[in-house]
C-alpha cells in the first residue's frame, strides 16, 4: 500500500467535498437570512413603477427580501398557569373558579375560568388565555393609540405576568367590532422575522397573537394564544416579490391605495387541538384602512373565513 | 514530517466535512419533492378501475317458467349477459330511453324469458346509459331507475328501464343475436335461484326486491387498515405543488395537510377526506353521467382504485332552500363506490370511496379503504334468513328511532361484508343484511348473530 500516496488523494478529495459542503451550506444560510434582506426583487425602482403604475402609493420602498422561504413549524404555547393566577387574581380576595369538564367524545378539554368583581379570565384547552371586564366600558370616543397602547403595556406586565419571550408591540388601531375600543396588538418573532396570528374575534385578521382592548375605562378585554415556534422546515420554497404580494392584495384594498408599510414574516391561523403545525410565510401590506396578509407562496388571501382546523372527523368514518 | 502535516491536514478535513454535513442535515433542508405530474396511487391501488364501477351488481335471469335466478360479475355468464344488454341499450339509442316513452315504443314487457340488470341503488337513466353505450350522456338525466331489463318473445327483443311507477318499454324489430346467446347460456347454466322477498308484518317492500332462495354459506373476509404512504407521499397525491403544502399535527393521531386553498385530512382511524374549496359554486348543468365519470377520474388520479368497485349510491344535493316541486338543479352530487369481493359488496362507515362533485369539479372526496386479505379460514357458516335480520330490526326499532318512526318499506335488502370505522390490523369481516328503507334510511344486521349495525356512511 503506497500510504503517502493514498493520504494525497483523501486530501484531495476531502477539500472537493468541503468546497461543496459550504457551497451548500452557504446557500441555505444565504436563503433564510435573518436580517438584511437580500432577495432578487426587492427595491427593484421597475416593480415598484409597475405597482405605482397600478394607482398604489408607496410610503416606503420596497423591502428586499430572500428569493426563497421554508415553512416554520409551532407549537401552541402552554401559558404559565401559576405566573398567570399569582399576578391575575385579587390578593386576599375571593375568586370564583369554576372547571368546565369538556366535551369528552370530541376529546376537547374543559375550560377554567376564574371571576371576581366585573372580572372574568378563561384558560381553554391550556392554550387560549381570555380576560374580560365587565364593567361599563365608559362610552365614546376610542382611547388614542398611544394611551391606549400604554395601558395595554402596563396591564401585560403588571397583570398578566409580562409578554411572553418573543412578543413585541405591532400595532394599535380603533377595533373593527366596536368603535368605543382601541385594539392594542403585539405580535411575536422568530429570527428576527414577526410572526402574526388571527385573534378569534376579529372578521379578518389585523395582527396577533396578542390583542388587548382599550376602552374610556380602561383595558376591557385580553385574548392571547401564544405560539411556540420550533423551527424552520423543509426546504425553502420561492417566494413572491414584495411588488408582486401588492399586487395580489389590490383586489381587497380600496382604491390607490396608500401602503404605509410591507412586511414579511409569518402568520398562523387560530387551531384547536393540534400538538404542532407549520405556518407558511406571508407579506403583510398595511394601509391607512386596511391590513392584507398574502400567501407568499401562491399569492391567496390569508386567514379571511377559511377555518382548516377540523375538531369533529368528517372523514368516511364521520357522521 | 511531511507525511505527518499530511496527516494531520487529513484529520483537519474529515473533521471539518463532519461539522458541514451536521450543519446541513440540522438546517433541515431535505430535497424537494417532485410535483405530482402522473397519478399518484397508494400501494396495492390501481389507476384504472377493475372492471366498470357503473357496471350492474348482479344480471337476474327469468326463464320461461318465471323462475328466477341471479349471477354476479364473477360469473362468466355475467358478461356476456352484461354485454348482451349494453349492445341491446346502445341499438335502442338513447333518446327512446329519455322518459316518457319514445316512437316505436311498445306498452308491456313480455313476461318471459328476460334479463335484467340490477345496481345497488337507483341511478339516473345517464349513468346506466354511458355504463351501456360506452360514452356519456350529456342530455339530462331522465327519471332514475335500478333495473334495465330485456325480454325474447316471438324473435322480437324489448327493453324495458325504470321501475314499476315509470318505465319505458321499447319493441325492437329483431332480437341481437348476442341477447338471444346470453339468454339461452343463462338459462343453461342457472345460477343463485332468487325469490320475491315476502317480509313478514309490519314490513312491505316499495317494489320488487330479490333475495336468494335460500340463505347463502358465507364465511368471514379478512381485511387490514389500507397502507397508506408517508411522509410527503400522502400529499403529492393529492396536491399539484407541494412545495408549499404545510402540515398540522393533531393531537391524536390526526394529520392534516393544506396548502391553504384545499385540505387533506387524515384521522388516526385512517380516513382519508379531502376537501377543496368550491371550484364552481353554481348549479350543475352537466349529466350525472358526467358527474360520475369525473369522480372516477378523481379517485383514479388520486390515489386510485382499491380493488373491483361498484357504484352504491348517487345522491344529488340541492341548494339550501330549494323546494324539490320547482325540480331544482343540484348543486352537488356525491357518488359513492364500494369495493366488491366475490360478488359481495364490502359497505357500512369503512370501505365506500366518496366524491363530492360540484359544478366546477370534484370538491371533495372520502376514503376509509381496507386491504383486502381474502377469506378468513373456517368461518364458513350459513346466514340468517331475511325474515330473521328484519325481525331482529324490528327488536331493536324503540332503541335505534327513540322518537318513533314509521316507515317500514323495504327498497333493497341484500348482503353485505360490514366494515366498521375503525379496524385495527388483521380483522375479520361478517356478512350482514343490508336494508334500506324507502326513505332512505339504511341499516345492517349481522347475518350471523342479528346484532344490528351502525352503517353512517359520509353523507352530503
Amino acid at each position: 500500500m503506497d500510504w503517502p500516496r493514498a493520504k494525497s488523494l483523501l486530501i484531495l478529495t476531502f477539500f472537493a467535498l468541503n468546497v461543496f459542503l459550504g457551497y451548500q451550506l452557504s446557500l441555505e444560510r444565504r436563503t433564510v437570512a435573518t436580517s438584511g434582506w437580500a432577495g432578487a426583487a426587492g427595491g427593484r425602482s421597475g416593480a415598484e413603477q409597475e405597482i405605482r403604475e397600478a394607482g398604489v402609493r408607496l410610503e416606503a420602498p420596497l423591502p428586499a427580501a430572500p428569493a426563497a422561504l421554508p415553512l416554520l413549524k409551532v407549537q401552541p404555547g402552554k401559558p404559565n398557569r401559576e405566573s398567570l393566577l399569582a399576578a391575575m387574581l385579587p390578593q386576599g380576595g375571593a375568586a370564583a373558579h369554576t372547571s368546565t369538564p369538556g366535551i369528552e367524545s370530541l376529546g376537547v378539554p374543559g375550560s377554567d375560568v376564574y371571576e371576581w368583581g366585573t372580572e372574568q379570565l378563561f384558560i381553554m384547552s391550556d392554550v387560549l388565555v381570555f380576560y374580560l371586564n365587565t364593567r361599563p366600558d365608559g362610552g365614546c370616543p376610542a382611547p388614542s393609540a398611544d394611551d391606549a397602547r400604554r395601558q395595554a403595556d402596563e396591564f401585560l406586565a403588571t397583570r398578566m405576568g409580562g409578554l411572553p419571550p418573543g412578543a413585541a408591540f405591532d400595532l394599535a388601531r380603533v377595533d373593527g367590532s366596536d368603535p368605543c375600543r382601541t385594539a392594542v396588538y403585539y405580535h411575536q418573532q422568530f429570527r428576527g422575522y414577526p410572526i402574526w396570528g388571527k385573534m378569534g374575534d376579529d372578521a379578518e385578521p389585523v395582527s396577533g397573537p396578542i390583542k388587548v382592548e382599550v376602552a374610556q375605562a380602561g383595558v376591557a378585554s385580553v385574548i392571547e394564544q401564544y405560539l411556540k415556534p420550533i423551527g424552520f422546515t423543509g426546504a425553502p420554497v420561492a417566494i413572491l416579490d414584495p411588488a408582486a404580494a401588492v399586487m395580489k392584495a389590490l383586489a381587497w384594498l380600496p382604491k390607490e391605495p396608500v401602503v404605509q408599510s410591507l412586511e414579511l414574516g409569518y402568520f398562523s391561523e387560530s387551531y384547536c387541538m393540534v400538538e404542532s403545525y407549520e405556518i407558511a410565510p406571508v407579506w403583510r401590506i398595511r394601509t391607512p384602512d386596511a391590513v392584507v396578509y398574502i400567501n407568499a407562496y401562491n399569492g391567496d388571501r390569508v386567514g379571511s373565513g377559511h377555518q382548516e382546523c377540523q375538531t369533529v372527523p368528517s372523514g368516511a368514518g364521520g357522521s | 514530517m511531511k507525511e505527518r502535516v499530511k496527516s494531520v491536514v487529513l484529520a483537519v478535513l474529515v473533521a471539518f466535512s463532519l461539522y458541514q454535513s451536521a450543519a446541513l442535515w440540522s438546517s433541515g433542508a431535505p430535497a424537494p419533492v417532485p410535483h405530482a405530474t402522473e397519478p399518484v396511487v397508494f400501494p396495492g391501488s390501481t389507476a384504472e378501475p377493475q372492471g366498470d364501477p357503473a357496471s350492474p351488481e348482479r344480471i337476474v335471469w327469468v326463464d320461461a317458467t318465471g323462475a328466477r335466478s341471479w349471477t354476479d360479475p364473477q360469473d362468466p355468464a355475467f358478461a356476456q349477459a352484461w354485454r348482451a344488454l349494453k349492445a341491446t341499450v346502445a341499438a335502442v339509442g338513447p333518446q327512446a330511453l329519455d322518459g316518457g316513452g319514445a316512437a316505436g315504443g311498445a306498452t308491456a314487457l313480455p313476461a318471459t324469458p328476460r334479463l335484467e340488470a340490477v345496481w345497488p341503488d337507483p341511478l339516473p337513466w345517464s349513468v346506466i346509459y354511458a355504463a351501456a353505450a360506452g360514452h356519456p350522456w350529456t342530455r339530462g338525466d331522465g327519471p332514475s331507475t335500478s333495473r334495465v331489463t330485456a325480454a325474447l318473445a316471438g324473435g322480437k327483443a324489448y327493453l324495458a328501464v325504470g321501475n314499476l311507477d315509470q318505465e319505458v318499454v321499447v319493441e325492437l324489430p329483431a332480437a341481437p343475436a348476442e341477447l338471444t346467446q346470453a339468454a339461452a347460456q343463462l338459462g343453461a347454466a342457472g345460477g343463485e335461484a332468487v325469490v320475491p322477498l315476502s317480509p313478514p308484518a309490519p314490513w312491505s317492500t316499495a317494489g320488487p326486491v330479490w333475495v336468494p332462495a335460500q340463505p347463502p354459506v358465507l364465511g368471514e373476509l379478512a381485511v387490514a387498515p389500507e397502507p397508506l404512504p408517508e411522509g410527503p407521499e400522502l400529499p403529492r397525491a393529492f396536491f399539484a405543488e407541494t412545495d408549499a403544502v404545510r402540515r398540522i399535527d393533531e393531537k391524536g393521531g390526526g394529520v392534516i395537510f393544506t396548502d391553504g386553498r384545499s385540505t387533506l385530512r387524515r384521522d388516526p382511524a385512517g380516513a382519508l377526506a379531502y376537501d377543496e374549496p368550491a371550484p364552481g359554486t353554481g348549479e350543475i348543468t352537466f349529466s350525472t353521467a358526467q358527474a360520475v365519470a369525473e369522480a372516477a377520474r378523481f379517485v383514479g388520479a388520486h390515489g386510485g382504485w382499491p380493488g373491483p368497485s361498484l357504484i352504491w349510491q348517487v345522491t344529488a344535493r340541492y341548494p339550501a332552500g330549494s323546494l324539490l316541486a320547482d325540480n331544482p338543479l343540484p348543486s352537488a352530487i356525491v357518488v359513492q363506490f364500494v369495493p366488491v369481493v366475490a360478488g359481495t359488496p364490502v359497505a357500512g362507515p369503512g370501505g365506500p370511496l366518496g366524491v363530492l362533485v360540484e359544478s366546477g369539479g370534484p370538491a371533495g372526496y372520502r376514503r376509509l379503504a381496507r386491504a383486502i386479505l381474502g377469506p378468513s379460514a373456517g368461518s364458513v357458516r350459513q346466514i340468517i334468513a331475511p325474515a330473521q335480520a328484519l325481525a331482529a330490526l324490528d327488536a331493536a326499532w324503540p332503541e335505534i328511532y327513540p322518537g318513533g318512526h314509521s316507515e317500514r318499506r323495504i327498497a333493497d335488502m341484500r348482503v353485505v361484508y360490514f366494515s366498521p370505522n375503525e379496524i385495527r390490523g388483521r380483522q375479520a369481516l361478517r356478512p350482514a343484511w343490508s336494508i334500506r328503507l324507502a326513505d332512505g334510511d339504511e341499516w345492517a344486521v349481522d347475518a350471523y348473530d342479528g346484532r344490528v349495525l351502525s352503517t353512517t356512511m359520509w353523507k352530503p
